[in-house]
């Protein structure tokens, strides 16, 4: 009976996506440092600074090497060095580094009429049911899984082959979430057939179909228990109108990410739209774990532009209930319904750019009874011969409880910093040119609950070089 | 030769009202000087909230203030600033109370400031009155503040503001604690309004807001300050006569008191 609902709902969804006609997703858009629009992924620990790489890519036949060392008042310095090259038809990187949670390497290669992957892998099928979901469900994507996504995770490691063509094909094995896996994924004219299976004999089969206006994806355990989830995107006049919807199995977890299973049961819809210098973002998700552990969030935001890349957006926010499965009682205090206002401003003039932010979290209207408050400045002035200072102050609070993260941009990694109760912190970044490549050099210093600060600091050099041909 | 000792009710008097000045969040203190909101073109500002003016040309400025009523606790400052193409450079001195409860703080800012923004770094060092100082990791009553502040012009006469002039402290704690502090001003003719939000210093508590308004005819601004926590007002009137500007704002607080600051600035005329 199940395998009979789930293939029925499963048909439904992708036959809706594959009728849908609309514009192809639009470009992620990747958070400002300081910002508090990014969140850390759900397998990662809450209250722990994450650090998440950049997918910014290299030109060909380019060559990159860089040296960092960063440390903390009272911890031993931590070193890391990391080198990247692409050439023809091949590309590799290597991060070295004590404590450095993107260590690793991953080479990619073009042989046997596709490119092959080996190192951290970091992939997506269909809308990531089996590999490569967000996890959030009212996000239509993952940042940092699959091809094109702004950062690159690491959902396990291993070595991976795909081939592009009439037949596409994809075969991939690896250690995923502490499990052996292998997987095969056979498709043509966007619609495709995957299967995943563990040492054990866990099984895990996926159909999915994608349209420029929309995918849809059905996943099916060798238990039977089975999730389903369609998303489509169109355009309605100036707006562009998105929707998701997901059903399936309580139990279902996806064998090579289980922490980024999500509900089994959410619906989301999101609406953008563009009124002269008026940006207009809207959304809205209903979704549940299970009876009695659901949750619902809805959006607003305004954004202005104006000339000279100033900009002004203003947002509303509500929140109620759990964004992940309850690991302890502390994330319960978090359901609780949250109704958050926010204010931002960014603009300046040429070599100077100044970045206001307030945003207030409270359990009552108009944010009263405050659970989260942050304020935020940051600076950024061009100086002479190519070097930046960077000045950015934040005094947050932080009720006990909850949750609280800045995103800081690295050298070549985004760090989301955890902060926890009341505080301030203060970041000076200078950036320069020196021997030929870019050095960052930054110290943090940050208060809470009125302890004496610990200094953070981080050097890094890196330097780019792009071979050329020499003429005969 | 020993210090006059002050009566112990004038002590405690001076005690009590040094707490309550701890507990309230202020926008300023050593170098406060009265000017009308959408104007930070004096060097007591620019060394208060690390706001350089856009003006190069040398400016000297005197500021008393009187806190609450209480002349013991008064505070008399002059600050100096001048500028060379963008650089913008300023200097000053302060000294608040009396020698039972009282501290005098050099301060010194350095910045930047052209058409459509600036911005600067400030420094305060403060050394405590008292003969027989609290030690501290900077040496018996002294401390030191570090800061800043910047200011860019967005447009249709609108300039935002931050500021945060104690991003890094040592030693004796400030008297007063200021957080971030984040606004608005609006110029539109004669007429200007400003908004600001200070946060509380390490973000606890409840942040402070304050609204301003300011109508000026020919040399003479007359202006308008609404804050809250708890709410009061303050009115405000300034005039120049060539080189010299005379300002001053009185403040009623429902219940410490009156505080009444004065400043007189002598720099170059604007020109015509």
């Amino acid at each position: 009976m199940k395998l009979w609902t789930a293939s029925v709902v499963g048909a439904l969804l992708i036959v809706f996506s594959a009728l849908a006609h609309g514009d192809p997703e639009p470009p992620k858009a990747v958070a400002a440092p300081d910002s508090l629009a990014l969140e850390p992924p759900p397998e990662a620990p809450e209250g722990s600074d994450f650090e998440i790489e950049r997918a910014d890519s290299l030109a060909d036949a380019s060559l990159e090497i860089g040296f960092g060392a960063s440390g903390r008042s009272g911890e031993r310095p931590r070193a890391s060095r990391r080198v990247r090259f692409r050439g023809d038809g091949v590309s590799a990187q290597v991060r070295e580094g004590a404590g450095d949670p993107l260590a690793g390497a991953a080479l990619d290669a073009r042989a046997a009429g596709g490119m092959w992957r080996a190192g951290r892998l970091a992939p997506r099928w269909g809308r990531g049911l089996v590999l490569g979901s967000a996890g959030s469900p009212w996000s239509r994507a993952a940042l940092d899984r699959g091809d094109g996504a702004p950062y690159r995770g690491r959902a396990g490691d291993g070595l991976w082959y795909r081939r592009a063509g009439p037949i596409d094909l994809e075969a991939l094995a690896g250690r995923f979430a502490r499990r052996d896996l292998a997987c095969l994924r056979v498709g043509t004219a966007g619609a495709g057939v995957g299967l995943l299976g563990a040492r054990g004999g866990d099984l895990e089969w996926s159909v999915a179909l994608e349209r420029p206006g929309g995918d849809g994806e059905i996943a099916i355990e060798r238990s039977g228990l089975w999730r389903a989830e369609a998303a489509t995107r169109r355009t309605v006049g100036r707006a562009s109108l998105s929707a998701q919807a997901r059903g399936g199995s309580e139990g279902f977890r996806s064998l090579a990410e289980p922490e980024r299973s999500g509900p089994a049961r959410a619906v989301a819809v999101g609406s953008d739209a563009r009124a002269g210098i008026a940006d207009l973002r809207a959304l809205g998700a209903l979704w549940q774990f299970r009876p009695g552990l659901a949750g619902e969030r809805g959006a607003l935001e305004v954004s202005l532009h104006f000339a000279q890349h100033d900009a002004l957006a203003l947002g509303v926010e509500e929140q109620r209930g759990v964004r992940r499965i309850p690991s302890s009682a502390r994330s319960t205090v978090a359901s609780a319904a949250r109704r958050g206002a926010w204010a931002e401003w960014q603009g300046g003039p040429p070599g100077l750019r100044l970045a206001l932010r307030h945003e207030a979290w409270g359990q009552d209207r108009l944010a009263r009874h405050a659970v989260r408050v942050v304020s935020a400045a940051r600076v950024e002035a061009q100086g002479p011969f190519g070097t930046a200072l960077e000045v950015a102050h934040t005094v947050f609070h932080a009720r006990r409880g909850e949750s609280l993260y800045l995103a800081e941009a690295g050298a070549d990694r985004l760090i989301l910093r955890a902060l926890a109760g009341s505080g301030e912190r203060t970041r000076l970044e200078l950036k320069a040119p020196v021997g030929g490549g870019r050095l960052r050099a930054a110290l943090e210093l940050a208060t809470a609950e009125g302890k004496s600060p610990r200094p953070r600091w981080m050097l890094d050099w890196s330097r780019r070089a792009r071979a050329t041909a020499r003429s005969p | 030769m020993s210090a006059r000792l002050a009566p112990p009710g004038t002590l405690a008097t001076l005690a009590t009202l040094a707490f309550l000045l701890r507990s309230v969040s202020a926008s300023a203190q050593d170098f406060a000087s009265p000017a009308p909101p959408g104007s930070f073109a004096t060097p007591a500002i620019f060394l208060e909230h690390g706001l350089p003016a856009l003006p190069a040309a040398p400016a000297v400025e005197a500021v008393a203030t009187s806190w609450y009523g209480m002349p013991e606790l008064a505070t008399r400052a002059v600050a100096l600033c001048a500028g060379w193409r963008s650089a913008r450079a300023a200097a000053g001195i302060s000294r608040t109370g009396g020698p039972e409860l009282g501290w005098t703080t050099a301060a010194f800012a350095l910045g930047v400031a052209a058409q459509g923004g600036g911005g600067a770094l400030r420094a305060a060092a403060r050394r405590d009155a008292d003969p027989a100082p609290i030690d501290a990791a900077l040496g018996p009553g002294a401390g030191l503040e570090v800061g800043g502040g910047v200011w860019v012009e967005a447009g249709a006469g609108i300039t935002l503001i931050a500021s945060a002039p104690q991003m890094f402290t040592r030693g004796g704690a400030p008297p007063l604690g200021r957080g971030l502090e984040i606004g608005a001003s609006w110029a539109m003719d004669d007429l200007s309004l400003r908004l600001t939000r200070t946060s509380a210093r390490g973000g606890a508590g409840a942040a402070q807001h304050e609204a301003d308004l300011a109508l000026s005819a020919g040399a003479i601004t007359v202006w308008l300050e609404a804050r809250d926590l708890p709410a009061r007002g303050a009115l405000g009137l300034s005039a120049r006569a060539r080189a010299v500007t005379v300002a001053g704002a009185i403040e009623s607080h429902p219940v410490l008191g009156q505080t009444v600051r004065i400043a007189l600035m002598l720099s170059r005329p604007p020109a015509p």
